[in-house]
């Protein structure tokens, strides 16, 4: 862990409210990416602040071990995982066939207007991302935008290090596909 | 080497591009217009995943999560209650009183006295107090002595409930009185 994260942590644990607020600030962003990933919009803010809550509730117990982003994004992804468990949502329905989900982009709902909306290529990715299996999402996120290991996101949700790489691998081909197969080839090919 | 990549080796290549340039795959993908093809979807793929998501949070969201938990506990806060406190005192005094009087009739003066020397360090302390009151009241005679006994026997039942009450109060609270 590093020197910034430790001394972040004594000033919380000596009582400091703006050695938390620091905390929240330098990690709302990787929260907010799990959060979004797992649970409907609506919760978000109050997913958030529960999880930051969390976080200062057990900050003592902290063992230093692991890296701080990692503990705070497994406390992020447990507090989704009770979320959805009380909404009684299924989370790991995998698709295994990646046919099961060309065929789910075919009978896609999306009406035109809508795919129109999506004008930009960044926007339409992460308009397909949000369509990919939530653990797929999740990992990709975690691992392009928060450049985590597979190591790392493993932990933050309880995988091996191969499943995650296996995941993400899945994860990429599966929305390629998926925007060949939606959008001109032309949109997305150079 | 096959006549194209696996998919699995162009994501390889792809995120450890910079450490392999040189190899195998790199120049594979120099040569291949098929595999190059796939790896630059990929290629924009990852650059357009990797683009920062605009956090919908609020904005003073650090703010209200920081006031959060600083805010003081909310919700009933345990006040000392006097009362519970006089209801464990009253029957454990009463209960010791009526004891020590009853012994004192019973003709067990002595008893109590000696034992209780232990605890107050003056055996004459104790015993004279006692010795007066038989003194003074003697001339009740034993059957009044009986009935003083039996009311105080009375009295240390009659808060018995209480003191159980206040003892099982004790268990669920970790021993704590108040």
């Amino acid at each position: 862990m590093n020197d910034e994260d430790s001394k972040l942590i004594s000033s919380v644990l000596d009582g400091s409210q703006s050695g938390f607020r620091l905390l929240v600030e330098k990690y709302q962003r990787l929260v907010y990416h799990i959060v979004s990933k797992m649970v409907p919009e609506a919760e978000h803010e109050d997913l958030c602040q529960d999880v930051f809550l969390k976080v200062y509730k057990n900050l003592s117990g902290f063992q230093q071990q692991s890296k701080l982003s990692t503990w705070i994004g497994r406390i992020a992804h447990n507090s989704c995982l009770n979320y959805l468990e009380k909404k009684k949502v299924v989370l790991y329905d995998d698709i295994t066939s990646e046919e099961q989900t060309i065929d789910s982009v075919a009978s896609d709902h999306s009406s035109p207007e809508e795919s129109a909306l999506a004008s930009d290529l960044g926007a339409r990715i992460r308009q397909e991302i949000d369509s990919l299996p939530v653990k797929y999402g999740t990992i990709l996120v975690l691992y392009h935008l928060e450049d985590m290991k597979y190591d790392e996101i493993g932990t933050i949700m309880q995988l091996p290090p191969g499943t995650v790489k296996s995941h993400l691998f899945r994860a990429r081909k599966m929305l390629k596909d998926k925007l060949l197969l939606k959008y001109n080839i032309e949109d997305i090919s150079l | 080497m096959n006549d194209h990549l696996s998919d699995e080796q162009i994501q390889l290549y792809l995120d450890s591009a910079e450490e392999l340039q040189a190899d195998e795959t790199g120049q594979h993908l120099e040569s291949c217009q098929s595999c190059r093809r796939t790896y630059l979807q990929y290629q924009l793929l990852a650059g357009e995943v990797s683009r920062p998501i605009p956090t919908k949070l609020s904005g003073d969201f650090a703010a209200k999560v920081t006031k959060a938990a600083f805010a003081p506990k909310t919700g009933p806060v345990a006040e000392p209650d006097q009362s519970r406190l006089a209801a464990w005192i009253l029957p454990v005094a009463a209960s010791i009183g009526s004891i020590m009087i009853w012994a004192y009739f019973a003709g067990w003066d002595q008893f109590w006295a000696t034992a209780l020397s232990g605890f107050l360090h003056g055996y004459t302390a104790v015993t004279e107090p006692l010795s007066s009151l038989r003194e003074s009241f003697g001339f009740l005679g034993d059957s009044t002595g009986l009935i003083l006994a039996a009311g105080m026997l009375l009295l240390l039942f009659g808060s018995m409930d209480k003191i159980i009450r206040v003892l099982s109060r004790m268990r669920t609270t970790n021993f704590s009185i108040i």
